[in-house]
């Protein structure tokens, strides 16, 4: 318990600290938000061009699909704002032996190296994502109680979980594959797959399905207790693969971390 | 011969990174993969079958591959905002030209990765694609792949110039490949959007960086509109070499370099 108070205070500290970063450098939060909005509309507006032509895509509507299109920029944001800029970093300091440093603060190596940073930038993402779920769900002429977003708020989470510790599994292998630092822009692309109806890998392959099954759940999740659709897999398929994924993950990390060997002389 | 030099020189150092390379071309086929598995899901796609759809986005792939060249984050980190474009124009070389002799190696590498690549699918599955077999077609192909090449890269060196006026350019690089995305084709393909907004996109350079070569190795275009492309890219590629005279012109007065 006291471990965990530690840990918030320090994040309490690294907002304010990545806050003043940001307002120190202006040119670099206009122009994370520049292409924060760019993205944002481009969610939007492809699911616009795309379901133009296929109003009905698996058995999933045209409003259904916006409305994952919406939800994608929702979640993605939040993870950008907490993760991503961390992870950008995270090949460099293997690569250029900074893991050094952080292997010897008395703070959690995983923690510093994935929360560290935080992306003010991409807050313009969340507040398209959740203007365009608002109108969409407004169309679609659905209601919210407080169980619903209660229960939003929970798969959510889990989905933050699966994502983050996928990312952080992948990214690992850079402590054996220093130059691949473009592995992070990969992840950047895989993140689109959350975005479709996870039907698609179904009717594709029985095996794609299962290798990419606890990404299809990330956004589908949370957007099946909007549309009142939620079946009990919904539910118990992100607890059990958010535990796992994330217990593989920080295992996979400290078993990396034998093997690696600086960049110093 | 001298910029042969520098294509040898940097294929050695691209070549030396093929698992970066690699990485590069994985990136490049999930979107596209993604986007065939919807399409399967579609009832009916209007004037495209399964099998064209199919065939334009592993196009997309590996046309790209050859094409769609990244050099305007170089330009704009590296060169004008590390002070590395000092160390060009100390030499006898045209900046343009050196970098159009460092772009060409990452593309034939990628793009020779790309065609292994679609040759093996092609074998196990020669049913799922849907290629011209014209040997003219083919041809002229080639020489829109070449305009396509061009265009992109003049068009990414004018964006790279952008970084003169601007402290932190990656921002303005994220908007313009979240705009390619939609008008040089890689969403979908052109004809599919609403027809307004498809003969804006004609009129653009975009189209013909990425979308036409597409169409002229999937055989989609007759030979009189093979020949109009090749004008029209012929047309963008000289207002786009025009342009980036002016933007260099202009940019280079602004530019500082600091020593040690």
């Amino acid at each position: 318990m006291r471990n965990i108070k530690k840990y918030f205070k320090i994040y309490r500290m690294l907002i304010k600290l990545n806050f003043a970063t940001m307002l120190a450098y202006r040119a670099n939060f206009y122009s994370s938000f520049g292409a924060n909005l760019a993205w944002s509309l481009f969610i939007i507006t492809s699911m616009l061009l795309l379901t133009s032509k296929a109003p009905n895509v698996f058995g999933w509507t045209r409003d259904e699909l916006l409305l994952l299109a919406g939800m994608y920029n929702v979640f993605i944001s939040v993870f950008f704002i907490l993760f991503s800029h961390n992870f950008n970093e995270f090949s460099e300091n293997i690569h250029y032996g900074k893991l050094d440093a952080v292997l010897m603060k008395p703070i959690d190596s995983q923690f510093i190296m994935t929360c560290l940073l935080i992306g003010y930038g991409s807050a313009i993402r969340l507040i398209v994502g959740l203007l365009f779920v608002s109108y969409m769900l407004s169309q679609m002429h659905i209601t919210l109680s407080f169980l619903t977003i209660g229960g939003f708020i929970v798969l959510f989470i889990l989905s933050l979980i699966i994502l983050y510790s996928f990312w952080f599994f992948v990214m690992t292998l850079t402590l054996w594959f220093t130059n691949l630092e473009n592995l992070v822009n990969l992840l950047y692309e895989i993140n689109h797959i959350t975005r479709f109806p996870p039907e698609m890998y179904k009717g594709a392959s029985i095996f794609l399905f299962i290798t990419l099954f606890p990404l299809t759940l990330v956004i589908i999740s949370p957007a099946k207790v909007l549309l009142q659709k939620i079946l009990l897999g919904d539910i118990i398929w992100p607890i059990i693969c958010s535990m796992m994924l994330f217990v593989v993950s920080r295992q996979f990390w400290k078993f990396a971390l034998r093997y690696y060997t600086s960049a110093s002389s | 011969m001298r910029y042969f030099r520098i294509f040898l020189l940097h294929f050695q150092d691209v070549f030396e990174q093929r698992g970066r390379s690699l990485v590069w071309l994985l990136l490049t086929f999930v979107g596209p993969l993604v986007m065939i598995l919807f399409w399967r899901g579609a009832s009916a796609i209007p004037d495209w079958s399964m099998q064209q759809i199919t065939s334009y986005y592993f196009l997309i792939i590996i046309l790209g591959a050859f094409i769609m060249t990244h050099i305007e984050e170089e330009i704009g980190r590296k060169d004008i905002h590390e002070g590395q474009l000092t160390m060009f124009l100390l030499k006898p070389f045209s900046y343009i030209g050196m970098k159009f002799f460092y772009a060409l190696p990452n593309r034939l590498i990628q793009g020779i990765f790309g065609v292994l690549f679609f040759l093996i699918l092609f074998l196990l599955f020669p049913n799922m694609f849907s290629l011209t077999e014209s040997p003219l077609l083919l041809l002229l192909g080639v020489f829109v792949v070449v305009g396509g090449f061009f265009i992109a890269f003049l068009f990414k060196m004018i964006v790279g110039l952008f970084a003169f006026w601007m402290t932190e350019a990656r921002g303005l690089f994220d908007v313009i490949n979240a705009f390619l995305m939609i008008f040089a084709g890689y969403l979908m393909p052109l004809s599919l959007f609403p027809s307004w907004l498809a003969n804006v996109t004609y009129l653009l350079p975009f189209s013909y960086m990425l979308y036409f070569p597409v169409l002229a190795f999937e055989g989609k275009l007759k030979i009189e509109e093979l020949l109009h492309v090749l004008g029209m890219q012929a047309l963008w590629i000289g207002l786009l070499f025009f342009l980036y005279k002016i933007v260099w012109n202009a940019g280079i007065k602004k530019y500082s370099a600091v020593g040690q």
